[in-house]
């Protein structure tokens, strides 16, 4: 009687320590909460997380509403509304402590190129960068690699110089970052653009101008290029010089515009006056 | 002989051995010693031959009773079967016969005449005095007889009556009746004694008849508590343990049984935070450690832990016991911080089967409305407003309203009462609870069914709820115990309340009267009124197109299997599962808000949510008395697994067509435009732990316990999920010690103990720890945005940066208290002091946004809680007819930020209004407190004296401060409202923000008083919390005449007489000349309503404190003579109101609300909350 006791008892303790010896008991999943590994070993999500990047652009401080209303009261554009303790503050260059709407562009766009970060860790990391699906998945890096440049360019037309980081934030990262010269960060981006050019492809194949084409790959290199190889006011010495190799930039500025037009993948409008024609007049500019 | 025997007493000796222990020594004893009185010879001078070989005892006695008149009694198990003895005796005497046959046994013998009581040695019998020993005696012992039943009128057998100072005594029969035959004459005192109930003691005084009234053990120190993994006995207890009965609660009328706690506990706060059936009701214990996190205790029903008790019905409560401080819930680790309530639900008793019903039937009424406008006052209001605004024409106003001169006419009119319509019935209560209940020691059952119907008061709002409950013990072998319990409950509630969506205001303000379309059959159509007015829409029409239906199937088992391994070590496996299945339907139809952003056509929601989990222990417990001679010893040790899992659906459609109704859109969402399906599988909360505890007692008088639990928890990172929690606490039983003797006359007891320990907070968001992505359908569409678009989902990152270093939030806790008993137990209570601290608080750190996130999560704050509890229960007065008892708690506590990090402060926004309302209302600073109100000072209105005018404006003058910053609607002038300046630059911003208010209460408690006179009972609750301040939204909202709400009503504070006003009343213009404004407003005592944004003042901010007439209840029951006529053991009416009275200065609905709970640092916030109602019940309980 007792031994049966016993045995019993014995059996529970077993039974129970079995399940809490194995120290996955206290690992955790849930369907409705993606990983990095997750999110980006599927196709459809990866191309679902490069979405977030592009819908960074549609927040209300950035292109959906305010950010209309910076870099205005200049030569070509004024903005007739008077100082008004908001967004109109920033128009007359006038903005005061409690305008927040200066902070809200710069979360943004940070937020925008961690995301970006996101995917540029992760897409090469993926199964999918070998697999069936490694033409996608570039493409899918190089909007991304496209997307962080265009960013960062923003920010420093805006500031001049920002802190600057390469990869995505991790927990015990130093948040306190320093300030970087533009020089460095258009020469790192101009030359992370140039390997990823090849990945995205043009727009007779892609057929859609809602996401980023080799033209516009090639156009904000260039873009880049020029600001980066033109004058700028410098933030320490409050200098207005280029930026240090600026010939070869313009080189690059240069070539790339000529690759574009080379391509014949699309036509030119032939009037650069047509330009304001059109958009004083409210018309689409049909080339 | 025999049968002689047979005639007088037949039932008597054959069934000696079968009946149960008490009535057979009730029955010996009675016999004994009522036969002691008529004197002995015939044992003296009887003469006997006996001649036996090698017999058994039992043969030997039968022998003698067959040659002789002698009868033998004696409980069973006496005679040792397998003892043979030889007698050879000849005309002997019983006693030398007798003393010869049990020499060398433990069997003593007393000769009565013809009777010989057997009993064993040490028996207590033994202890009885021989009736014929020699007395010492100075007078004539007298009899004392009586009979001694219990507070239900039942005679009990077996009380033990002594006479005090002797051992001399005896114990009543079955009918309850005793007989003490030399009672000497100096003695003074009988004493009653009897398990479970209280020691009675009563003086002779002379009389020869004493009847007694035992009442039952309830307060005092045999008292059992539960206490982690245990019970215990509350003289035992090292720890800060409070309980409440379940005969406290059952009388309650409330559907819950955490409502039914509050006000009864020390330290412990029950918030009912709105009036609403369903509404949350928030438990603190000793104040709230988290400031970012929830603070709520865990929930523990019979060992499971569940989300809340909402759902427990009260009369299946046995009692509620709540852990305050760590030696007492560190034994539940990372789970115990906030405390722990351990709700037992009845089980089953021994003794016959018992059916109990009970019932009650109530009505409820609101208990309050607030003051609005009269029609006068408000077409007066609108049309100054906007004759001063001059944003809408006032032509508009008179196009509906009728012109400006006509007005006059609206003082005879009386404005609809919005409140009344939707506050105003009568609402109804009806329970029914029905129970079995009874077993016997080795098996008990109770079976329960509870159902509670309420119609609310708010129109279009109930709650139903039915309660199943089975509990059953059985005992099976002398080694094994088995306890099932299942618990199945079924909640609907209907109605979608007044705090979602604001809904409110509406009430409030919806306008009183509809001008010229009462009167006049005009070309104004009632769409073009409705259309200016969408923003405040018809209360009723917009809660009867607000459909809510909610359905919460819960259901838990919990089996037990304890076995006795030795005599001092029990093992114990515990299993239990929970499924739960909670539906809400939902739909909004044209009249409410909701469908203004969807082309004003009805939208319907359905959520499914599945809730499952399960919890598997082992505990293995050894427990022993004198290890050492007064040595005693208990250790526990055991092991446990906790999982908990929910899913979730909700489906939703929008563009129903427009006048479909609620059921007919719900069971035909194809009629409308169906939104993605949103499932969500949340990550399994899944906790694995290992624990421990040590008791040790030196004769009760020197106690110490210890315990220990690890705990890992799946919501941290692998290395930081286990977290290791200890206690220690240490008791001092001062009224053992001998320097205590000579006070042994009142203090019962006096127990001294301190306790210090550890436990942890693990309610924290899940997968704080890793970085997450989710999916949202945001508004990205591809495609275009035209016909062909396609809403595409995106996939984004979490906003906060994940923190794989996360742990726990730890509260330490320091506990000194005092329990006291006086007077036996007439008096008892305790006193407590303790100290909490709650460090490695989770705060989301503001970090650069140049890393993408702004905050991240981590642990580095810290806060204190510091406080005092005293309990004190009182038998005030105790005679045979009538008792009366009271009891008071109270219960002060402090709580301190101490730590924020390098956060060092932040201004907490409630947003209890998406725009126009305040910003950063709540400071959150270091040193400071959790609920400080921030905000400006009102200084009242603006007079003459601070302009000049000029050119028909009016110039704030210098050295006045200035308001505009405001803006909006607002104009800086005379009437308008003016703040006070703080900081001394004539400018009023955010740098002139000071704390107004606090919402933590300076102390909080309760009293109790229940009174018996004969077969009537009455008892009384009061609660109170005193020093708190309430931010009351509802007022400065409903005081403001925001440009959007163009035909909002406002309250009475904005009444014509005390407002400051601009309007000539005789021809409806704006008045310009200041002379003449400040003659009409020269009695004005209220600002302007003028302005579009709410800033929060001091005026907005009330003192909350209340005292509250919670419980009030009378009842009879009928006695119980009369009852056994019916075959009725119990019958009582009563009656009882529920939340009869409130004494408070608060202006608002109800003092007692938190409005803005999703997250601590907003608390005390009365917005748009459900009023509170009153009820009146008449209820009856039966049993059979």
């Amino acid at each position: 009687m007792k031994m049966k006791r016993y045995v019993k008892f014995f059996c529970y303790i077993l039974l129970s320590l079995s399940v809490v010896s194995c120290e996955d008991y206290l690992a955790t999943e849930s369907k409705s909460t993606l990983t990095e590994e997750t999110t980006f070993g599927n196709l459809d999500f990866a191309t679902k997380a490069v979405y977030g990047v592009y819908e960074q652009l549609t927040s209300n401080p950035l292109y959906d509403y305010n950010f209309m209303f910076y870099k205005t009261d200049n030569d070509v554009e004024v903005n007739w509304g008077a100082n008004n303790g908001a967004v109109y503050n920033i128009s007359h260059y006038a903005a005061t402590e409690g305008t927040n709407y200066l902070q809200q562009v710069w979360n943004d766009f940070y937020s925008g190129i961690e995301k970006a970060h996101l995917c540029i860790d992760n897409l090469p990391k993926s199964a999918l960068w070998e697999g069936e699906h490694a033409n996608e998945a570039r493409r899918l890096y190089g909007e991304a690699v496209t997307l962080r440049a265009y960013f960062y360019s923003e920010l420093i037309h805006h500031w001049g110089d920002v802190p600057f980081k390469t990869k995505s934030t991790q927990a015990g990262d130093e948040f306190n970052l320093p300030k970087t010269d533009r020089d460095s960060i258009y020469e790192f981006l101009i030359q992370d653009m140039k390997e990823v050019e090849d990945y995205v492809p043009w727009m007779s194949k892609t057929q859609t101008t809602e996401r980023i084409n080799k033209a516009f790959v090639k156009g904000l290199r260039a873009r880049m290029a020029l600001a980066y190889a033109g004058y700028s006011l410098r933030n320490k010495t409050f200098e207005t010089r280029r930026g240090r190799h600026w010939e070869e930039y313009y080189k690059i500025a240069r070539q790339e515009c000529k690759e574009v037009m080379d391509s014949g993948e699309h036509q030119f409008n032939p009037n650069f006056e047509n330009i304001f024609k059109n958009l004083h007049t409210y018309t689409m500019d049909l080339t | 002989m025999k049968k002689k025997w047979e005639n007088d007493v037949s039932p008597f000796k054959g069934d000696v051995r079968k009946i149960m222990l008490i009535m057979r020594l009730a029955v010996l004893l009675t016999f004994v010693l009522t036969w002691s009185v008529t004197a002995g010879t015939y044992s003296q001078n009887a003469r006997l031959n006996l001649s036996v070989e090698n017999a058994a005892i039992e043969q030997v006695l039968q022998e003698i009773e067959h040659s002789s008149k002698f009868i033998f009694v004696y409980e069973s198990g006496t005679l040792d079967k397998s003892l043979k003895r030889s007698i050879y005796v000849k005309n002997e005497t019983i006693d030398a016969i007798l003393s010869q046959l049990f020499e060398g046994t433990d069997v003593n013998f007393r000769i009565d005449d013809r009777q010989i009581l057997l009993y064993k040695k040490d028996s207590f019998l033994n202890t009885l005095e021989r009736p014929d020993a020699p007395l010492v005696q100075t007078q004539q012992p007298k009899p004392v007889s009586g009979k001694v039943i219990d507070s239900s009128g039942n005679v009990l057998p077996g009380v033990a009556v002594v006479i005090k100072g002797t051992n001399k005594g005896t114990v009543t029969g079955i009918d309850g009746k005793y007989m003490l035959a030399d009672v000497p004459a100096d003695a003074r005192t009988l004493v009653f004694s009897f398990i479970g109930m209280k020691t009675q003691e009563v003086q002779i005084d002379g009389k020869t008849v004493v009847n007694v009234k035992m009442v039952e053990e309830t307060i005092g120190i045999e008292e059992v508590v539960a206490i982690g993994y245990g019970t215990a006995r509350r003289k035992d207890i090292t720890g800060s343990v409070s309980s409440v009965g379940g005969t406290t609660l059952k009388d309650v009328p409330v559907t819950s049984a955490a409502q039914a706690i509050a006000g009864r506990m020390a330290g412990v706060q029950v918030t009912k935070t709105e009036g609403s059936p369903d509404a949350e009701i928030k438990i603190r214990v000793r104040g709230g450690g988290s400031i970012t996190q929830d603070n709520s205790p865990l929930y523990i029903v019979d060992g499971f832990p569940v989300d809340n008790i909402t759902n427990v019905a009260p009369a299946d409560i046995a009692s509620i016991d709540i852990l305050k401080d760590a030696s007492s819930t560190a034994i539940y680790g990372a789970r115990g911080a906030n405390g722990v309530i351990l709700v037992t639900t009845k089980g089953g008793s021994d003794g016959k089967g018992k059916v109990s019903y009970n019932t009650y039937f109530g009505v409820k009424e609101v208990t309050k409305s607030l003051d609005v406008m009269s029609p006068y006052d408000y077409v007066f209001y609108q049309y100054e407003r906007r004759a001063v605004e001059q944003m809408r024409a006032t032509n508009e106003l008179e196009r509906y309203y009728g012109d400006f001169l006509d007005f006059d006419l609206y003082k005879k009119m009386q404005g609809t009462d919005w409140q009344d319509k939707m506050f105003g019935r009568t609402g109804t209560s009806k329970y029914h609870n029905l129970a079995f209940s009874g077993g016997s020691k080795s098996f008990k059952y109770n079976i329960s069914l509870t159902q509670n119907d309420e119609k609310e008061v708010m129109l279009g709002s109930g709650y139903s709820r039915t309660n199943f409950t089975v509990k059953t013990f059985h005992k099976i072998n002398d080694w094994l115990t088995i306890d099932l319990n299942t618990r199945l409950s079924d909640t609907k509630v209907k109605g979608a309340g007044t705090s979602s969506n604001s809904r409110l205001y509406h009430t409030i303000q919806f306008r009183p009267v509809d001008g010229l379309m009462d009167f006049v059959d005009s070309s104004v159509t009632d769409e073009d009124f409705e259309a200016t007015n969408s923003s405040i829409v018809n209360p009723v029409d917009q809660t009867n197109d607000d459909y809510r239906r909610v359905k919460d199937l819960a259901f838990y088992f919990n089996g037990a299997a304890t076995i006795r391994l030795s005599k001092n070590l029990n093992y114990r496996f515990e299993y239990g599962t929970q499924y739960g299945q909670e539906t809400e339907n939902r739909f909004y139809g044209i009249n409410t808000t909701n469908v203004n952003l969807y082309g004003y056509q009805p939208i319907v929601a359905i959520t499914k949510n599945d809730i499952k989990g399960y919890r598997l222990a082992n505990i293995l417990t050894y427990s022993k008395r004198d290890f050492l001679p007064g040595n005693n010893v208990t250790i526990m040790v055991g092991e446990e697994l906790n999982y908990y899992k929910r899913e979730r659906l909700i489906a939703s459609a929008k563009y129903f067509p427009m006048y479909i109704d609620a059921k007919t859109a719900l069971t035909n969402m194809s009629l409308g435009t169906a939104d993605p399906i949103s499932t969500t599988d949340f990550p399994p909360n899944k906790i694995s732990s290992f624990f421990g505890r040590l008791n040790y007692d030196y004769k009760g008088r020197y106690l110490v316990s210890a315990t220990f639990r690890a705990d890992g928890s799946s919501k941290f990172a692998p290395g930081n999920q286990w977290g290791f929690f200890p206690s220690a606490a240490l008791a001092w039983r001062l009224s053992d010690e001998k320097f205590m003797a000579e006070t042994k006359s009142w203090l019962s007891d006096l127990k001294l103990r301190a306790s210090y320990g550890e436990s942890g907070n693990n309610r924290i968001t899940d997968d704080a720890w890793k970085k997450t992505f989710s999916i949202t359908s945001g508004g990205l569409t591809v495609n275009g945005d035209g016909d062909g678009a396609i809403p595409t989902p995106i996939i984004l990152p979490g906003s906060i940066l994940s923190n794989p270093e996360l742990k726990w939030e730890t509260t330490i806790t320091r506990n000194i208290g005092l329990d006291y008993s006086l007077f036996r137990q007439r008096i008892s209570g305790s006193v407590e002091l303790y100290k909490n601290t709650t460090k490695d608080l989770l705060i989301k750190a503001t970090i650069p946004s140049s890393s993408g996130y702004s905050t991240q999560w981590q642990n580095i704050g810290q806060t204190s809680n510091r406080g005092i509890e005293i309990t004190l229960n009182s038998l005030l007065v105790e005679k045979k007819d009538f008792q009366l008892s009271a009891s008071f708690n109270i219960g002060f506590n402090r709580n301190r930020i101490d730590n924020l990090g390098e956060v060092g402060s932040w201004e907490q926004t409630a947003r209890w209004i998406v725009t126009g309302g305040p910003a950063g209302d709540y400071l959150i600073k270091e040193g400071g407190q959790v609920g400080q109100m921030y905000g400006q000072v009102t200084e009242g209105m603006y007079s003459f004296d601070d302009f000049d005018y000029v050119d028909n404006k009016y110039i704030l003058k210098e050295g006045v401060v200035n308001n505009g910053l405001l803006g909006g609607s607002y104009k800086l002038m005379p009437g308008a409202l003016k703040l006070k300046d703080q900081n001394g630059d004539f400018l009023i911003d955010g740098k002139d923000k000071v704390i107004i208010g606090n919402a933590n209460p300076k102390h909080t408690g309760g009293i109790t008083l229940t009174a018996q006179f004969r077969g009537f009972d009455l008892s009384a609750f009061f609660n109170w919390v005193y020093g708190n301040d309430i931010y009351n939204a509802n007022k400065l909202f409903c005081t403001a005449a925001y440009a959007n709400y163009p035909y909002n009503n406002l309250l009475n504070e904005m009444n014509l007489e005390d407002l400051f006003s601009y309007i000539d009343k005789s021809n409806g213009n704006v008045i310009t000349d200041p002379a003449q404004l400040a003659e009409m407003n020269k009695k004005a005592t209220i600002w302007s309503p003028l302005m579009n944004n709410i800033p929060l003042h001091s005026w907005g901010v009330e003192d909350g404190s209340f005292l509250r007439l919670n419980t009030l209840t009378v009842g009879y029951s009928l006695s119980a003579s009369l009852l056994s006529k019916m075959r009725i053991s119990k019958l009582r009416v009563y009656a009882s109101a529920y939340n009869l009275w409130t004494w408070t200065n608060y202006s608002g609905y109800d003092p007692e609300v938190d409005a803005m709970r999703s997250t601590p640092l907003t608390p005390g916030i009365d917005w748009c909350a459900y009023p509170r109602s009153r009820s009146f019940n008449l209820g009856l309980n039966v049993e059979f």
